[in-house]
């Protein structure tokens, strides 16, 4: 979440039919309020997040308070006032739109034996793309569009470099490695982590990792290609790989909503 | 007792399990949030956030039936007031609200919920 935090006025203001927030998360609790009315709210094609929360004002509920999700394969269209000059019960705070990110997310996740004196762990934070319009929108498509990464080179302190990317409601991935290093072989590994709320530190910490492929070398010059699909592998909120050299070594990783 | 708004964060779960097995889920919402909201004034535009959460946890706890409820609602809770603390925690790291109310807000969780 970036600050001051991002909010639809000024696009109002200067007679926008709708708002465009993409931003990533800065932590799993990150929350955005709207004081605009709109007339939908739909998962846009940058989101790294699959599943948004949003709540709203409603008289029909005791609270005033009514709670909805969007998805890709779901948007959420109609009116829908913010309704600023009433209030929320009981707090008693103002009637806002708050939407966030629906789906879990831990950047303090470390896999079983990271050891931080030689390993290394880098996140590619989510992106939350959520688009509010202001207007009726003549057709809504909120299927999220294919990511694409290029990674070349793993930081870690000797040990293991791992690499975590988002894959909330991903349907697809493909994956190909060429270990760039002419010398030394470099073992690599993917699993798929679904994120738990946990005592990260402890002991044993609820996250779930399933292997996807179990480390292996790979030799020098050498490459393999993965791919991923949810009836075979199920579904994740994140892959992780261990690479055990750093470099260089290019990984392409092409995630997409649609199974091929 | 956590000792952080990040552990809080994590324990989240564990400890409203606890609450939700002995039939104490409601109440220890309700006690719960009143002081985020106390902490964190709607005027304060760089601690709402963390009210936005309190206000959504307020909802929760409302519709939340005393005694044990069916799991949905502790599942919903726990992950309201997980990030709740995470909120607490991010604002706290980039100064946007201030020692002394991360840890009036880390106090409330623990009395409420530890």
């Amino acid at each position: 979440m970036a600050y001051p935090q991002p909010n639809p006025d000024q696009y109002v203001l200067d007679l926008y039919k709708f708002w465009n927030l993409t931003t990533p998360l800065s932590s799993p609790g990150d929350i955005y309020e709207s004081t605009q009315g709109s007339l939908a709210f739909c998962v846009g094609p940058d989101s790294d997040i699959a599943n948004v929360n949003i709540a709203y004002f409603d008289e029909q509920v005791p609270t005033k308070m009514h709670l909805t999700a969007i998805s890709p394969a779901r948007s959420l269209t109609g009116l829908i006032a913010a309704r600023n000059d009433q209030t929320y019960d009981p707090p008693g705070r103002p009637g806002r739109i708050l939407f966030w990110a629906g789906d879990v997310y831990d950047p303090n996740f470390r896999p079983p034996g990271f050891n931080p004196l030689r390993d290394g762990i880098d996140f590619v934070p989510p992106i939350l793309n959520v688009i509010q319009y202001f207007s009726s929108p003549p057709t809504l498509v909120p299927q999220r569009t294919d990511r694409n990464y290029l990674f070349q080179a793993y930081s870690s302190l000797g040990g293991l470099a791992y690499l975590v990317i988002p894959y909330y409601g991903r349907k697809y991935a493909y994956i190909n490695f060429t270990n760039g290093n002419p010398t030394d072989p470099s073992t690599v590994g993917i699993q798929g982590l679904n994120y738990s709320i946990t005592q990260d530190g402890s002991a044993h910490p609820y996250h779930q990792l399933t292997t996807i492929r179990a480390p292996a070398a790979v030799a020098p010059f050498a490459s393999f290609t993965q791919i991923i699909t949810t009836s075979a592998n199920g579904m994740f909120d994140a892959l992780v790989f261990s690479v055990s050299d750093g470099g260089p070594a290019p990984l392409v990783i092409r995630t997409s909503d649609t199974q091929g | 007792m956590a000792s952080s708004l990040s552990q809080a964060a994590g324990q989240a779960f564990d400890n409203l399990f606890v609450k939700w097995s002995v039939g104490q889920l409601k109440i220890s919402m309700s006690f719960f949030w009143p002081q985020v909201m106390a902490i964190f004034p709607d005027s304060q535009a760089n601690g709402r956030p963390v009210a936005n959460w309190g206000t959504v946890l307020a909802s929760a706890e409302n519709q939340t039936p005393n005694g044990k409820p069916i799991m949905t609602y502790l599942n919903n809770a726990a992950q309201i007031v997980y990030r709740l603390c995470w909120m607490g925690s991010y604002l706290q790291s980039v100064a946007l609200i201030t020692n002394a109310q991360a840890n009036d807000l880390l106090a409330a969780y623990n009395g409420s919920f530890t």
